[in-house]
């Protein structure tokens, strides 16, 4: 055999292996909708009723739902943050149920087209291997929920919300439902008052500590439609839950929106642990909301990896109401061609002696628009409060922007606020060191941007940070030249 | 008659409930204003205009505060005086606002330093005590290659006066621009400064100190804007509050594209000594070029542990380590000041002595 042929093979695997890691049709594959049922395309009273008749909402949540349809309509577009001029809300179905009856249990239940989506996106792998329980959304309704039997056991409730409200969990969810995220919050937290369809259910008992995570995946397959899961968990005093959100959608030509709603309450010397990858596809327009409270001597630990949409508004908030609450927001925004990632995160220091630790990593390439934007706010009754922020910004290249803008306002003299932030590109001598080593260049740019988004990748279970690194290399892929 | 503005709007908002993104103010500004000390250094040109010049080398120059606030010197048909100078000057050119009554004016000057000129301007605003209402000033800059100007302004005001500053201008290739703001009192004091470094090398330095007690209040919007390749700029903040003094401090360093070798760096600490103070910091950095150095860095609220427990290892009470370290915070500035007259007034001001030269010394090292 020749050096040629030698060298040709060795660049054959290498290209061949370079794919199979990367390969985005796992995210971008599509079938054809055959949904059940759908409503018109806009936002009226009467859509908003057929959803809340659709779903049998009790009289309280159909009467909610109006009613933020109401503040919606009163409520102002935001004045800041990315254009978001193509979303036309007359041209979004915002409730798409898909073609099964009822939330199924077991996989054998679900639909072959839906099965084969969830399947190819390795979720019943993951249930299997690493996971205490999975929810799974196709667009408006979960098809497949089930939590472990050893989970369950130990007094976990792990459901779907609409199953939850219509169950004796009803008058938990209505004490917890939207009142950290009132509709009056913004615009779109009152589209999602409104419009609100499926998403998940959570509650771990006192003192229980779930050991292995639960995971809900939320997929969009209908074109032009909106996704608004709701995802509610309570986790009581000093216990413990690692939470996964991932979710993903195929590229359609028309704009997709998504406006979920988080709410997350800690209890007291609780834990959570709430861990996201974001890959939605690149004509979504993401503005997710996502808050949580924590009550004395309870830690928020939020881990969060934003690589898809077009457009995305999402600053998750931890509101520190009890004596010694701490909060920990663990953060990386890759915004690639065609993308403004708009992305932070928000601290309200209530209680004494609360504490918040930022650490946020962004990268910006092939025109790509990312912003890190957060406010801390340390109260007249935190006495005793410290603060760290920390964020990090890379430019690849010069027809791509980064943006920070974070704010902070301390109201009482007994707190230690810090903030420190840079912005810069990629060093050439750490190119030149690398390729030095046997490394193409752009596989030396992809092992920077990995090492420099670690602060999340180590924060991961091990499958997620591997997910976390292919989608970086994805993205890094033809950033030469 | 009162007119509401939105003044020191930051050039990119954030979240509204904030309050950050401009500040809401009824303004009453009915006369031209003018200055009740002024010294020339003997070689600088001087000139006039009703108004700031509408077209040539002042025209379409940067506002901080906020490019609207210009009108009020044309409404008042005030005389602007122009002051040029393209060498060296030793003496500084000094003015002195000092305040009483009621009080309703606008003041605008124009500087401008040629091709390896140089000029240094103080400006010194006072109030008497019971003097009350609302006066600007307002500065426009241009300096020309290799040229250097440092602008000192000193605000000593009372409660009941409202002061507005805005510095706006140009530095060519290898041109300085210094701006030295030092603010006390319980006054009202809103500055704004956007400073454009567009020949390529040309730096900025700014330093900001300040020492708000009772209800005083400070309200800043800082904007470098970095056109030119390999350009620089350093933002500092330090100061203290006290009583329930309140101070919002917009920071912005904006990278434009094609700024490449370009860096910016900001750093405000501020020290809280008692309740009832509030602070306000958005520091933002700008970045449409890929080959720059940016970081800002803010540090808040009480002294460092390790700091107090080391002073107090060495017997001071943790009252006068704050006391202390208040005014260290404020003479690292006025140490900054290159006019020895002007320290050494303030200096006195401040009630402690100062080695003259120390300044001197220091900005060397600058």
């Amino acid at each position: 055999m020749d050096s040629n042929m030698d060298n040709n093979m060795e660049n054959n695997r290498k290209e061949k292996t370079v794919v199979a890691d990367i390969d985005r049709s796992i995210y971008d594959f599509r079938y054809s909708e055959e949904d059940a049922y759908k409503v018109d395309e806009g936002l009226t009273p009467q859509i908003v009723r057929q959803i809340s008749e659709e779903k049998g909402d009790p009289d309280w949540m159909r009467d909610f739902r109006l009613k933020s349809l109401e503040i919606y309509n009163q409520t102002e577009m935001v004045d800041w943050g990315p254009e978001i001029d193509g979303l036309d809300m007359d041209h979004i179905v915002t409730y798409v149920r898909p073609n099964t009856e009822r939330m199924k249990t077991d996989w054998a239940e679900v639909p072959e087209d839906i099965k084969d989506t969830f399947e190819r996106l390795g979720i019943p792998k993951a249930e299997r291997e690493s996971l205490a329980g999975v929810g799974a959304q196709y667009d408006s309704e979960l098809v497949y929920h089930n939590v472990k039997d050893e989970v369950a056991a130990q007094g976990v409730i792990y459901t779907d919300l609409e199953s939850a409200l219509h169950s004796e969990h009803e008058a938990m969810i209505r004490d917890h439902f939207m009142k950290l995220v009132p509709p009056t919050d913004h615009k779109f937290a009152a589209l999602h008052g409104a419009v609100w369809s499926g998403g998940s259910f959570v509650y771990v008992p006192p003192g229980v500590s779930v050991e292995i995570p639960l995971q809900s995946y939320f997929r969009l397959n209908a074109a032009g439609a909106g996704q608004f899961e709701h995802t509610l968990i309570i986790v009581d005093e000093g216990a413990y839950l690692h939470f996964i959100e991932g979710c993903s959608a195929p590229k359609y030509n028309v704009a997709n929106l998504h406006a979920g709603c988080v709410e997350l309450y800690v209890g007291k010397n609780a834990s959570l642990r709430y861990s996201t990858i974001e890959n939605w596809s690149k004509n979504m327009y993401n503005l997710n909301t996502k808050r949580a409270r924590v009550e004395e001597g309870g830690k928020m630990e939020w881990v969060s990896g934003s690589f898809g949409s077009h457009v995305s508004y999402l600053y998750p908030m931890s509101v520190l109401a009890g004596e010694g609450a701490r909060c920990e927001f663990s953060g990386v925004t890759f915004a690639g061609a065609g993308q403004n990632l708009d992305t932070g995160t928000k601290v309200l220091h209530a209680a004494p002696n609360t504490s918040s630790y930022v650490n946020t990593r962004s990268i910006s390439k092939g025109g790509g628009i990312s912003t890190f934007r957060s406010s801390v706010v340390i109260t007249e009754k935190a006495k005793g409060s410290k603060s760290a922020v920390s964020c990090e910004s890379l430019m690849v290249d010069d027809i791509s922007r980064s943006d920070t803008i974070p704010a902070m306002d301390v109201r009482t003299p007994d707190a230690d606020v810090g903030h420190e932030a840079r912005i810069g590109r990629i060093s050439d001598d750490t190119v030149f060191y690398l390729m030095s080593r046997g490394l193409s260049e752009e596989d030396a740019r992809a092992l920077i941007v990995s090492g420099f988004a670690d602060n999340v990748g180590k924060e991961l279970p091990l499958e997620y940070a591997v997910e976390m690194n292919n989608l970086i290399r994805l993205e890094m892929k033809g950033s030469i030249g | 008659m009162q007119k509401e503005r939105i003044i020191n709007r930051i050039p990119s908002p954030t979240f509204r409930w904030l309050k950050l993104n401009g500040t809401k103010i009824r303004l009453d500004i009915a006369s031209a204003g003018s200055y009740t000390g002024l010294e020339l250094p003997s070689s600088i040109r001087e000139s006039e205009s009703i108004g700031f010049p509408e077209d040539g080398a002042f025209a379409d120059l940067p506002s901080g505060l906020g490019r609207e606030l210009g009108d009020i010197l044309s409404v008042t048909d005030a005389k602007v005086p122009i002051y040029e100078t393209d060498q060296e000057l030793e003496d500084p050119l000094r003015l002195s606002f000092h305040y009483k009554g009621v009080v309703s004016e606008a003041y605008g000057a124009c500087l401008s330093v040629g091709a390896g000129g140089s000029l240094v301007a103080v400006c010194d605003f006072t109030s008497e005590e019971g003097a009350a209402g609302s006066a600007a000033a307002l500065t426009r800059y241009r300096v020309e290659a290799g040229g250097s100007l440092t602008l000192v302004q000193i605000c000593r005001l009372s409660q009941g006066m409202t002061l507005l500053s805005d510095v706006g201008g140009v530095c060519a290739e290898d041109g300085t621009f210094r701006l030295i703001q030092l603010v006390f009192g319980d006054g009202e004091v809103f500055l704004g400064a956007a400073l454009r470094l567009l020949g390529k090398r040309a730096h900025l330095h700014t330093d900001l100190g300040y020492l708000l007690s009772g209800k005083g209040r400070l309200d800043i919007n800082y904007v470098a804007e970095h056109l030119g390749k390999k350009t620089s700029c350093e933002i500092n903040a330090s100061g203290v509050l006290r009583d329930t003094a309140s101070k919002l401090f917009r920071g912005t360093i904006d990278f434009r594209k094609g700024c490449a070798g370009a860096v910016g760096k900001e750093n405000e600490e501020v020290l809280l000594l008692d309740e009832g103070v509030r602070n306000q910091t958005i520091p933002v950095i700008l970045c449409a070029e890929e080959d720059v150095d940016g970081s800002h860095g803010a540090s808040i609220g009480k002294l460092p542990e390790d700091l107090l427990f080391y002073l107090s290892s060495r017997g001071i009470d943790p009252a006068a380590i704050y006391e202390m370290m208040a005014k260290a915070r404020i003479r690292a500035i006025t140490n900054r000041i290159p006019d020895q007259k002007a320290r050494q007034d303030l200096e006195s001001w401040l009630g402690s002595g100062l080695d003259p030269d120390e300044g001197d010394a220091r900005m060397v090292q600058v």
